[in-house]
């Protein structure tokens, strides 16, 4: 069956146009209302207004900024990095400007359908710049961990959220990891460090069992050691033992282990 | 453990009620590009860690928010209601209701969490409040915030 392309077209003209709402507002701006929405359920702001040239404005009013600093912090955005370069390109790609916090394009009143897909694409891009926040970027890093950790290290010999066995008030001391490696020695606890606050927690979980008399290696996997402070970084490499800067050093990780058990055959090979 | 794991009207009705205090300031005021913000630490009595956050748009006097959200003990922050401006529509998820130019406080449910959406997808339209100022001592009100409102002994004549 051949599908009736005139009438389908109609319907999608119709039903895409159920889709749009105009809502005046007080100030002489018009809220175009779209299917376009942040995952709260909350529409993407675009405010239609005159311009003095003729056409119009369509702009945000800095709606996005504002979205995105629940989650964030938008000065991420104008600093250099992978945010700035990544809202420049949609900026740029999506033909927008960008000035005092607000997103908008000037178009001819006839060009109002194609701007507003535009303008709400690009919203819409820009939002998932806080998909790369540092709160949500380090709820993964302990999957990525984990991960790494099952790539150099069989299953029986990883311990899991580990609690110090026979010991008084051990599970207010928790280790993230427990090692154990076949050739005996001393087990080895790693902790994730991915905030200045479990850096704390971490260098307080080594000194306390340090104190109880526990022997144990201690390793650390830093999320990114640059961007724990200074003073936490000294501390906790101060009471730990080894340590690593990021995820990406894992090979290091690896060596490491093997000079601590002074075996490579210890480890799996990397999957 | 997860919010998805351990989310339930218990847990998110005792997190609503259980006094709370304010202990810090992370900014107050803070200028932003598009906006004006404010946030604070909160704590319970119980010693769960809590922020408070508020945004003011430079442009547009309806477009505000308050926020409050609650620290997992895995470190997660979830938000627990977002009491918005009515600048923008807003449509629930759940039931399809579409609130215009009203405004309307965002709420956490249990069956948001349990299908993955964003916790927040649901919200009432409210004529409680209509400004920055009022929304933050609504949410003080309803959250048992206490210090989050100042309390001055001066006389209003001198505002």
């Amino acid at each position: 069956m051949e599908l009736d392309i005139t009438k389908l077209k109609e319907t999608l003209c119709t039903s895409l146009c159920k889709e749009v709402g105009l809502y005046p507002r007080q100030d002489n701006r018009v809220i175009v209302d779209t299917p376009f929405r942040f995952p709260d359920g909350d529409s993407l702001l675009i405010l239609a207004e005159p311009i003095s040239t003729g056409g119009l404005r369509l702009s945000d009013c800095g709606h996005t900024l504002m979205h995105l600093s629940y989650s964030m912090d938008v000065d991420d955005i104008a600093k250099p990095g992978n945010r700035n370069e990544l809202f420049q390109r949609i900026i740029n790609e999506n033909g927008l400007s960008f000035e005092s916090g607000q997103i908008f394009v000037d178009v001819s009143t006839d060009d109002i359908g194609r701007a507003v897909f535009r303008l709400g694409q690009a919203l819409s891009q820009i939002f998932d710049i806080s998909f790369l926040s540092r709160n949500r970027v380090s709820s993964t890093f302990y999957e990525d961990l984990d991960r790494a950790i099952h790539m150099v290290a069989p299953n029986a010999r990883i311990q899991k959220n580990y609690i110090v066995e026979n010991r008084d008030s051990a599970e207010d001391y928790p280790v993230d990891y427990r090692l154990d490696f076949p050739q005996g020695g001393l087990p080895l606890f790693l902790f994730g460090i991915p905030s200045n606050e479990k850096a704390k927690l971490a260098t307080l979980v080594i000194q306390h069992w340090r104190t109880e008399g526990l022997q144990f290696t201690s390793f650390i996997v830093f999320q990114d050691q640059l961007r724990i402070g200074r003073s936490d970084v000294a501390r906790l490499t101060n009471v730990g033992d080894e340590s690593i800067s990021s995820l990406g050093a894992i090979a290091d990780m690896r060596r490491k282990f093997e000079r601590l058990y002074r075996s490579g055959e210890a480890l799996p090979a990397e999957a | 453990m997860p919010i998805r794991d351990i989310v339930s009207n218990e847990l998110l009705v005792q997190l609503r009620n259980c006094p709370k205090r304010v202990i810090s300031w992370v900014c107050q005021d803070r200028e932003k590009p598009s906006h004006i913000e404010s946030t604070c630490e909160v704590v319970s009595d119980a010693g769960d860690d809590f922020l408070v956050y508020m945004r003011q748009s430079k442009i547009l006097n309806d477009d505000f928010s308050c926020g409050i959200k609650w620290k997992t003990s895995d470190g997660e922050w979830v938000v627990l209601a977002r009491y918005n401006g009515s600048s923008h529509v807003h449509t629930n998820r759940i039931d399809g209701e579409v609130i215009v130019q009203q405004c309307h406080v965002h709420q956490i449910t249990v069956e948001a969490v349990e299908r993955g959406w964003s916790h927040e997808n649901y919200a009432v339209a409210s004529d409680a409040y209509a400004t920055l100022n009022e929304a933050k001592c609504l949410l003080a009100s309803e959250f048992n915030v206490q210090e989050l409102i100042p309390q001055s002994s001066q006389l209003l004549l001198w505002n």
